[in-house]
């Protein structure tokens, strides 16, 4: 076979590991000023712009997709063109890919920092940029199958699999769950609602973590981590069997995240079922990552690549061992909305994609600069700065975790709540969250450690833009099997039969979970007295949405004891069939809010004193962390859009009528003057227009409609919640 | 949460749904398994390689 001299492209590689290093550092500094907002509130630093529910989308945003998203493509764009032998399909789209995706993130960046949001997780990005994330995907996804068309090597080495499974799934994640009705060029609402909403939500949301935290890892493990021990991988058998049935299995776990709340009880065991059944093929993986390093755990101790590696390594198994754990019912009848779930993601970003991405940059640059590491001792100080930082960033909040949900469940001897008062139990594990800024701290400075020791790495060496290589020509072979070939080696050197199976064992799953619930009749759920928001409460939801209170306050109150006690009745699928978007959350900072607006109910409280704080939180309890929302009085809702939002709400089947559409900001003011008239007793003189209003207005419904009963002449009155029939089945 | 099933009322023959699946992964796996299972050994170890044998650009070389 004729010989062919060719040159990687490093440029591009180097282009997204800077960008990585970069979006790393920013994603950690978010990540601590938010450990600094939960214990000391001053940290909130008295603008909209630096609170925490705005904060904590981009943090989130940043380590996922910034910080992750360029480590994936930079390992993606070396290992790809080094397995198959050919440099990147086109030069052209790998630059519109690093471009396009930094512009997402600055876009991003800017827009939730404004407030503007969709709310939900890890998809928080308005519709223009969607569309944007959905084009660069496609270049990339564009770039790389060109890349392998054109491949000189028969195989396709396992760790590219895994880059086209991750492609195939997150285009479709991103597309289903970003389906949405604009209002404005930055505000939209997602065409689903309540629970088919908060169904489609986290299958994208936990997939969202397989198809993008772990799937293109694992194919970044199976490069990088035989190249820096220098051996093959432990079972190319095993990588083949926990491929295959890893994204089988992924996209069925999503329902895990709905446990006890209203989603239908098959979805919820549906999900559960696949989540335990994940531990054999994620461990499979573990195994054969760890096994890969046998026979040289010696060079373990020396070098601090391979430190990195295993850790991130163990730390993957040990993620997705407590994940299925979480995702049973009565663990996470505990563990849901505690720092349980939060120290466990922070085991996988930390552990899992922080320290492969260390190990893979440490091990990247001496190479494209072609000369050796500039301290090893840097590199190692990095290393044990970064697992104190890990474990002094998690077992805190497990602790944090375990308090607080004891606190929370636990009755007295007269059957009474032990800590009725939610802000007891918050007081209570303070001391965790100090705990928590020293880990963070610690895990911020050795990644200064690494930028300084690499920076001087690249400074001693000379950069390598075009890497020689030689490879003999792609063998042309029939495209059907020849003989004494199996069926598995033939589809292997068939990309395209080969992507199509890969996309079906994605989206079978998909398929299974979500088409019976989209199929369902949203008004079959219907409770007779639930009624679409008003404008001025709609508003509200866009208030309550944009200041990210979802962050910190769930609306979901699961069916214990424990719950209907602190909350009030628990939540019913009927009650938020006009929630467009869900607002469930996934995490209880502060109490949970599903029933504020139950007049006499455990939760409730008068205009005044939502709107004193709101102004100044500390003011009624000292010992609060909630940050102060002074602007709201300040700033006025924008009232011209209220018909445009009524009416992109009667496309999504909010049965407005047109008359309400064309009066919607009679009715607004209405319901406006009655609240400010009310505020006005307590000596509270505030314009109708403010946010507070809208906002207070929109708390003063959550949960009011099942206490309502219908009358035969179709007025509605107060009643017992028990009396509900729904409540009753 | 007796409230909850009627969700299954409302799809038609919704208890197939879990018994379908749990065909559809034991077969696709054992399938699978199967095929795996009979490939050449020789010939995964060679795969198994591959990330290896990409040591002959012009400066590969173990920095450490």
């Amino acid at each position: 076979m004729e010989q062919q001299t060719f040159y990687y492209d490093n440029k591009i590689v180097r282009l997204f590991l800077n960008a990585t290093l970069l979006w790393g550092v920013v994603a950690f500094l978010y990540g601590l000023l938010l450990a600094l907002q939960l214990a000391f509130p001053v940290f909130n630093l008295g603008m909209e712009y630096s609170t925490f529910g705005r904060i904590r989308p981009i943090h989130t945003n940043a380590a996922i997709f910034a910080f992750v998203g360029n480590a994936i493509f930079a390992g993606a764009y070396y290992s790809m063109q080094r397995v198959l032998k050919t440099r990147m399909f086109s030069d052209l789209l790998s630059k519109i890919n690093f471009w396009g995706w930094q512009l997402i993130i600055v876009l991003a960046a800017l827009t939730l920092t404004l407030g503007m949001t969709t709310s939900k997780e890890y998809a928080e990005l308005e519709w223009p940029i969607d569309i944007l994330i959905a084009i660069v995907w496609v270049v990339f996804g564009w770039n790389m199958f060109g890349t392998i068309y054109k491949r000189r090597v028969k195989h396709i080495y396992v760790a590219i699999w895994f880059y086209i499974a991750s492609f195939v799934a997150v285009a479709v994640l991103h597309i289903v769950n970003s389906l949405e009705v604009p209002v404005t060029l930055f505000k939209s609402y997602s065409v689903f609602a309540g629970v088919q909403d908060g169904l489609v939500q986290w299958w994208y949301g936990h997939n969202a973590v397989a198809f993008f935290l772990t799937t293109p890892f694992l194919g970044l493990m199976y490069y990088f981590l035989p190249k820096a021990a220098n051996r093959p991988v432990f079972s190319y058998k095993l990588s083949i069997i926990h491929f295959w049935t890893l994204v089988f299995l992924y996209i069925w776990a999503g329902p895990h995240h709905l446990l006890y709340s209203s989603l239908p009880d098959w979805a919820q065991t549906l999900g559960v079922v696949f989540s335990v059944m994940l531990i054999a093929p994620s461990w499979g993986g573990m195994l054969n990552g760890l096994l890969t390093l046998r026979g040289v755990w010696d060079k373990v101790r020396e070098n601090p690549i391979l430190k990195f590696m295993a850790v991130a390594v163990t730390a993957y198994g040990m993620s997705t061992l407590e994940g299925p754990m979480l995702s049973l019912k009565s663990v996470n009848a505990i563990s849901h909305f505690t720092d349980w779930t939060i120290a466990h993601v922070h085991i996988g970003a930390m552990g899992w994609n922080g320290f492969l991405t260390f190990g893979m940059a440490y091990w990247l640059i001496p190479r494209m600069y072609d000369t050796k590491l500039y301290s090893i001792k840097l590199a190692n100080f990095h290393f044990w700065l970064g697992t104190l930082g890990i474990l002094f960033y998690a077992i805190p909040l497990y602790w944090a975790a375990f308090t607080q949900t004891l606190m929370w469940k636990e009755f007295n001897a007269d059957g009474m709540l032990a800590y009725p008062n939610f802000l007891e139990t918050v007081t209570q594990i303070m001391p965790m969250y100090y705990t928590r800024i020293v880990g963070g701290t610690l895990f911020l400075l050795g990644m200064v450690v690494m930028l300084y020791n690499l920076i001087k790495t690249a400074y001693s060496g000379k950069f390598i833009a075009e890497e020689m290589a030689s490879a003999p020509a792609r063998e042309v072979i029939s495209s059907s099997r020849v003989a004494g070939e199996t069926v598995h080696s033939w589809l292997e050197r068939r990309p395209t039969p080969f992507y199509i199976l890969i996309a079906l064992a994605v989206l079978v799953g998909g398929i299974v979970e979500i088409v019976p619930m989209i199929a369902i009749k949203s008004n079959v759920a219907t409770i007779a007295t639930v009624t679409p928001y008003t404008p001025l409460e709609l508003q509200g939801r866009d208030v309550y949405i944009s200041e990210g209170c979802v962050n910190c306050h769930s609306q979901l109150v699961r069916p214990f004891r424990s719950e209907t006690e602190r909350y009030g009745e628990y939540s019913k699928a009927g009650e938020t069939v006009y929630d467009h978007p869900f607002l469930f959350g996934s995490r209880r900072i502060g109490p949970d809010l599903a029933r504020t607006g139950v007049v006499g109910g455990k939760m409730y409280k008068n205009a005044t004193w939502h709107y004193n704080h709101l102004q100044n939180p500390q003011a009624l309890n000292a010992q609060s962390n909630m940050p102060p929302y002074p602007w709201l009085i300040e700033s006025d809702v924008d009232v011209s859009l209220t018909e445009a939002k009524v009416r992109a709400m009667m496309s999504l089947g909010v049965p407005y009528t047109e008359d309400e559409a064309k009066m919607a900001n009679d009715l607004y003011m209405n319901q406006a003057n009655l609240i400010t008239a009310s505020l006005k007793e307590s000596g509270i003189n505030v314009e109708p227009t403010k946010k507070i209003v809208a906002l207070i207005a929109y708390l003063h419904r959550l949960g009011k409609d099942i206490t309502m009963s219908k009358q035969a002449d179709g007025t509605t009155t107060n009643a017992d919640s028990n009396t509900d029939k729904t409540a009753q089945q | 949460m007796r409230f909850l099933s009627q969700y299954y009322q409302e799809i038609e023959g919704i208890e197939i749904y879990p018994i379908i699946v749990l065909l559809l992964f034991m077969t696709s796996f054992f399938l699978m398994l199967y095929v795996i299972l009979r490939t050449d050994k020789k010939q995964t170890d060679m795969y198994s390689r591959i990330p290896l044998d990409d040591n002959n650009s012009e400066f590969e070389q173990n920095n450490f």
